[in-house]
């Protein structure tokens, strides 16, 4: 299995349309309680495979951080809801993979209603990003981003990014969905 | 338009588009930290970008993205506790084309702008009322 090790501060300079500093410390916030720097996740890929990847569907990416970073995460707890921390987090870590594996991968956000929808506009795809601490609710979860991301407003098709921070199994599902004709 | 113009102008709408999306994060983070009326202040900003960005792409003739913004930049307001606004901006989303799903989340936002609005001015009415005749006889 491939192996590929970035810091989690790359996403700041490579999406330039969204400020996503409170999501790179919530996400170390996560990742640090139960591992030092780097964290490592599986992650697994579906309908697609990133070109990097030379056709293999499934990696380990392990996330390093800043001693910087780490500071502010330490504050995060005190302040913060445990479920706003998990999604900050879980769009870091899509912020991460967009970046680094997906040419013309930057996103975008739209309010809509009271969520926040994200966008890949130059590949004219949707994105559905969740973050949960059971790895028991990955599937469902996944499924519902399904529907959630091929309901988009503008019909593009989507990619559903479900990241799992639980302390016995860090795992990413990571899939591509094209609209029926 | 000559070529050197629509390139220009296509850059101008890209960099509006990032510049709505990243005022709108950055209101978000704002919001995450508690700092309230800075969230405030940037979200408004936010508002006005993404009905700014909503024109330019209904002038280029992207009238499903436009509806997008529109209804973001609606949001927004409908946050700010500007309903009026808001339901100017979803009634003018609700005059285009829209897919079955989409056009229903539109109208149960409008409804809920338009209740909250009424609501509004209902506790106006009743402040005005209470108040004592300033004019005396």
């Amino acid at each position: 299995m491939k192996i590929v090790e970035w810091e989690i501060e790359d996403i700041l300079a490579a999406h330039p349309d969204l400020y996503l500093e409170h999501c790179t410390v919530m996400a170390v916030a996560l990742m640090s309680r139960h591992s030092i720097s780097p964290c490592e996740f599986t992650i697994e890929c579906e309908g697609f495979s990133p070109l990097a990847l030379d056709g293999e569907t499934r990696f380990l990416m392990r996330v390093s951080w800043a001693e910087q970073t780490a500071i502010k995460a330490s504050r995060v707890w005190r302040t913060e809801q445990s479920k706003s921390i998990l999604e900050r987090a879980a769009v870091a870590m899509a912020a991460l993979l967009f970046a680094q594996l997906i040419p013309n991968g930057q996103m975008r956000v739209a309010k809509q209603g009271d969520r926040a929808d994200y966008w890949l506009p130059y590949l004219q795809c949707a994105l559905e990003v969740s973050g949960t601490e059971n790895h028991r609710e990955i599937p469902r979860r996944h499924r519902e981003k399904i529907a959630q991301v091929l309901s988009n407003p503008l019909q593009w098709n989507g990619y559903v990014v479900v990241c799992c921070f639980s302390e016995s199994q860090k795992l990413i599902r990571w899939s591509y969905h094209e609209q029926e004709i | 338009m000559r070529r050197s113009q629509v390139k220009s102008s296509k850059s101008a709408l890209g960099k509006l588009l990032g510049e709505a999306s990243w005022l709108l994060s950055h209101a978000e983070a704002l919001a995450d930290y508690g700092r309230k009326e800075e969230a405030t202040a940037e979200l408004a900003r936010a508002a006005n970008c993404e009905e700014e960005v909503a024109c330019w792409l209904d002038a280029a003739g992207r009238e499903q993205e436009a509806v997008l913004h529109r209804v973001s930049a609606a949001s927004c307001y409908e946050q700010l506790g500007h309903y009026a606004r808001a339901i100017t901006l979803l009634r003018a989303a609700l005059s285009t084309t829209l897919t079955g799903a989409y056009r229903r989340k539109i109208e149960q936002q409008l409804a809920r702008c338009l209740e909250r609005a009424h609501k509004g001015l209902h506790r106006a009415s009743a402040r005005t009322s209470r108040k004592p005749n300033a004019v005396a006889g």
